[in-house]
């Protein structure tokens, strides 16, 4: 089972992606498993909102609630993953995480306890960089730290001046990063997906 | 929501926090005319969120009974609510919806927080029946006049105390019936 973590804030379009992002990999997919994709959400309310877009989709969601730090570290994550490795057995797993979690701190969990690499892609709101940037500083940045991909998404909604200040933000963050300009209502392009899933390397 | 259609209104807010209308056809809705004012202290940050997990209001509520609970998680305040109504009008009832998370979102900006996200599920549910009473008989159709509507909520924010987002969600989902 391959893993893909798709973090970032609150509203940034996570869902959106994770949709786009699904049917690339079922598309895309060489596998004879039965499960190609199956989704777990991490949803921060008590009440299921983005699972039902996504479940009415095609695609198996299991939701785990209260995805704090908390929650994270504590088992209830794990075995949620633990449960769809054992259960589908999915050639891949997609995480959404909640717009307020560090999705480093899962991905380490997850190797910890389940021995399970996995690569982060994180959503950043080009429409409210600027404004969430300078009132969450430490939650924004520690979203980026560690991800392999970071998609500026609603890039049609931010100038390029905007765009390029997010891109060296990004970078005095996460160095490394590979950084897109998305619009995930558009549409995101398969090259852009393959690198993400590292199916380039 | 961007899209403008015939028998809608949005009026803009008056940020006198007196209270808003909302015109639609079919439907009034108005806020209360009550205090939204807060003086906001730094939150302690505690996790006395539950951890078990969905509390299936959509599934345990009463129609026509608004539900809402509230809780902290990492500094964020996350009010969940969910109501189900019965209405041969989903269109109009979408639309209200639509007012309603950005009456909230912009009641939260006012009071000088951080909107977080403010978003609704939606599922109209038609019933139908059919029937036959003999071999060879034509089957008959039934249809229920209404929908049934169930609604579910969440808004999430920083900076503002959990009575006021709870009240906001609450006066939303009123409004709706």
């Amino acid at each position: 089972m391959k893993v893909l973590i798709l973090g970032g804030f609150l509203g940034s379009g996570k869902t959106t992606a994770l949709l786009s992002l699904a049917r690339f990999l079922v598309a895309n997919s060489s596998s004879e498993r039965e499960n190609k994709v199956a989704i777990l959400e991490n949803e921060v309310g008590e009440i299921g909102i983005d699972d039902k877009v996504l479940a009415t989709s095609g695609f198996a969601v299991s939701n785990l609630f209260a995805g704090c730090a908390c929650c994270t570290v504590s088992g209830e994550f794990t075995d949620a993953a633990r449960k769809i490795r054992d259960e589908l057995d999915p050639e891949w797993l997609v995480i959404e995480t909640t717009g307020i979690a560090y999705p480093e701190s899962m991905r380490e969990n997850l190797a910890a306890a389940l021995s399970l690499a996995s690569r982060l892609i994180v959503i950043a709101d080009a429409k409210r960089w600027t404004r969430l940037f300078a009132a969450m500083n430490s939650l924004i940045s520690g979203q980026i730290v560690g991800a392999e991909v970071v998609l500026i998404n609603k890039c049609d909604l931010a100038d390029d001046e905007t765009l390029a200040k997010i891109e060296e933000d990004i970078r005095g963050m996460e160095p490394r990063t590979k950084i897109f300009r998305v619009s995930a209502k558009a549409g995101i392009a398969d090259k852009i997906w393959r690198e993400a899933a590292g199916m380039g390397d | 929501m961007h899209d403008e259609h015939e028998g809608h209104t949005h009026e803009g807010h008056d940020h006198d926090h007196s209270g808003h209308d909302h015109s639609h056809e079919g439907h009034s809705h108005e806020h209360h005319d009550h205090d939204h004012s807060y003086s906001h202290d730094d939150s302690d940050h505690d996790h006395d969120h539950a951890h078990d997990a969905e509390i299936d209001a959509l599934e345990a509520i009463e129609p026509g009974v608004v539900a809402v609970t509230v809780h902290e998680h990492d500094g964020a305040i996350v009010a969940s609510g969910a109501l189900i109504v019965y209405s041969d009008e989903p269109h109009e009832m979408r639309h209200a919806l639509a007012d309603e998370l950005e009456y909230i979102a912009a009641e939260i900006g006012r009071c000088g927080g951080t909107v977080g996200h403010v978003k609704a599920s939606f599922v109209a549910t038609s019933y139908d029946m059919l029937s036959v009473t003999e071999a060879g008989g034509e089957v008959e159709l039934k249809r229920a006049p209404d929908l049934e509507l169930k609604i579910g909520f969440a808004a999430i924010a920083f900076d503002v105390p959990e009575d006021f987002i709870q009240n906001l969600v609450s006066e939303s989902l009123q409004n709706l019936l």
